[in-house]
């Protein structure tokens, strides 16, 4: 096999490149690709809407993200005022503070072409600082339930409506 | 194979009618037809075979979601199917590049059944070396090389996947061909060079 200009002493690229070319087209995609392929074409796939419309319901998503974290730190913000005392001490918190707000935290953009779900889950109150979300009492143990947004790829886009569990869900 | 009993002369245009139409065959007809470029091209981007399987599972999923998007007016279907591979593999690529590994580097991913196992052994660890060394290009160079060299595409075609204009395709190629250039004679002075203190390097 011919690597090296004979004249130069280097690498002969487009040599290089064809050998690289040929071992390449040889190549097929894994068997069991073609069959996931095939069994995402047998499920029942949900109605799709036009390309307007989704873009339009993803601005819209976008801008009730935007309100919903200002809602957020707006309760903070009212929550941490409520906690100073008439003397001027902090009081503890034993309760979780997050009500029925919603949060929108962007966990990764979502495709240009790509459908997303939503899966409630159930979730110790502590794995939120993982998304980054803070927490005023980080002791308190309750679970909570959140709304993930879920990309093609399995990656979460976001989180909203955070909200207690309450007891009669228990 | 995939398509079922249908004649393999049948037009993209009218499997893709077909299955717009609901009909298996004709989607897994497109299917059997592009999967191995999309996955080549996803491979060579991502310079891993697993998550070139996932991202070529994607690509199709994706455009069976929205096959009426497709425009046969804007360009032809496989160019249409390696712009979302591009999208798609370039998502992955930032999003796991910390999980990326160089599986490119071991010799027995080639795909070569030679005859003589000494010259079959070099022209493996020239390949590998090779796929290395395009895995260290940045993004924007690879994806023009790769379909320009590797899928052998016209320019206006690269031009048209890419986004760009034909000329900035040429200058890419031009630029990206002298990075690769430097990087096969970076690695083959490192494979000769022997390692009585092999050192480790890492950043966090």
């Amino acid at each position: 096999m011919k690597t090296r200009d004979p004249e130069r002493g280097e690498p002969d690229l487009d040599e290089l490149l064809r050998v690289l070319a040929d071992d390449d087209a040889r190549v097929h995609a894994p068997a069991e690709v073609g069959p996931a392929v095939m069994a995402m074409w047998d499920a029942p796939r949900a109605p799709t809407r036009p390309t307007t419309a989704r873009w339009v319901s993803r601005v819209w998503l976008g801008r009730a993200a935007a309100v919903a974290a200002a809602a957020v730190l707006a309760v903070a913000w009212i929550v941490a005022r409520g906690n100073i005392g008439a003397g001027g001490a902090a009081v503890s918190h034993t309760t979780l503070p997050i009500s029925a707000a919603t949060t929108g935290l962007m966990v990764g953009p979502p495709l240009e072409s790509e459908s997303l779900q939503i899966v409630r889950v159930r979730m110790p109150r502590g794995a939120l600082r993982a998304f980054g979300i803070a927490l005023l009492d980080p002791e308190a143990t309750a679970e909570v339930e959140v709304d993930v947004v879920v990309g093609e790829d399995g990656f979460p886009r976001s989180i909203r409506r955070v909200q207690p569990v309450s007891a009669g869900h228990q | 194979m995939y398509g079922g009993g249908l004649d393999p002369e049948v037009s993209d245009a009218e499997l893709l009618q077909r299955a717009n139409a609901g009909e298996r065959d004709a989607f897994g007809a497109i299917y059997g037809r592009y999967q191995h470029i999309v996955y080549r091209f996803a491979r060579a981007m991502t310079g891993s075979a697993d998550v070139a399987a996932d991202v070529a599972q994607e690509v199709f999923v994706t455009f069976m979601r929205d096959l009426g998007r497709y425009d046969a007016a804007r360009g032809a279907l496989p160019t249409y199917l390696y712009g979302i591979a591009r999208n798609i593999s370039r998502h992955r690529l930032r999003r796991e590049r910390r999980f990326l590994s160089m599986e490119s580097i071991d010799a027995a991913s080639s795909n070569g059944r030679p005859d003589d196992p000494a010259n079959g052994l070099a022209t493996a660890q020239t390949i590998a070396r090779l796929r290395v060394a395009l895995g260290m290009l940045p993004t924007r160079y690879r994806e023009v090389i790769v379909l320009s060299e590797l899928h052998e595409l016209p320019g206006p075609v690269v031009a048209e996947i890419v986004g760009i204009s034909a000329s900035a395709v040429r200058s890419r190629l031009h630029r990206g061909r002298r990075m690769l250039k430097v990087r096969i004679q970076r690695l083959e002075t490192a494979a000769m060079r022997p390692a009585a203190h092999p050192t480790m390097r890492c950043s966090v």
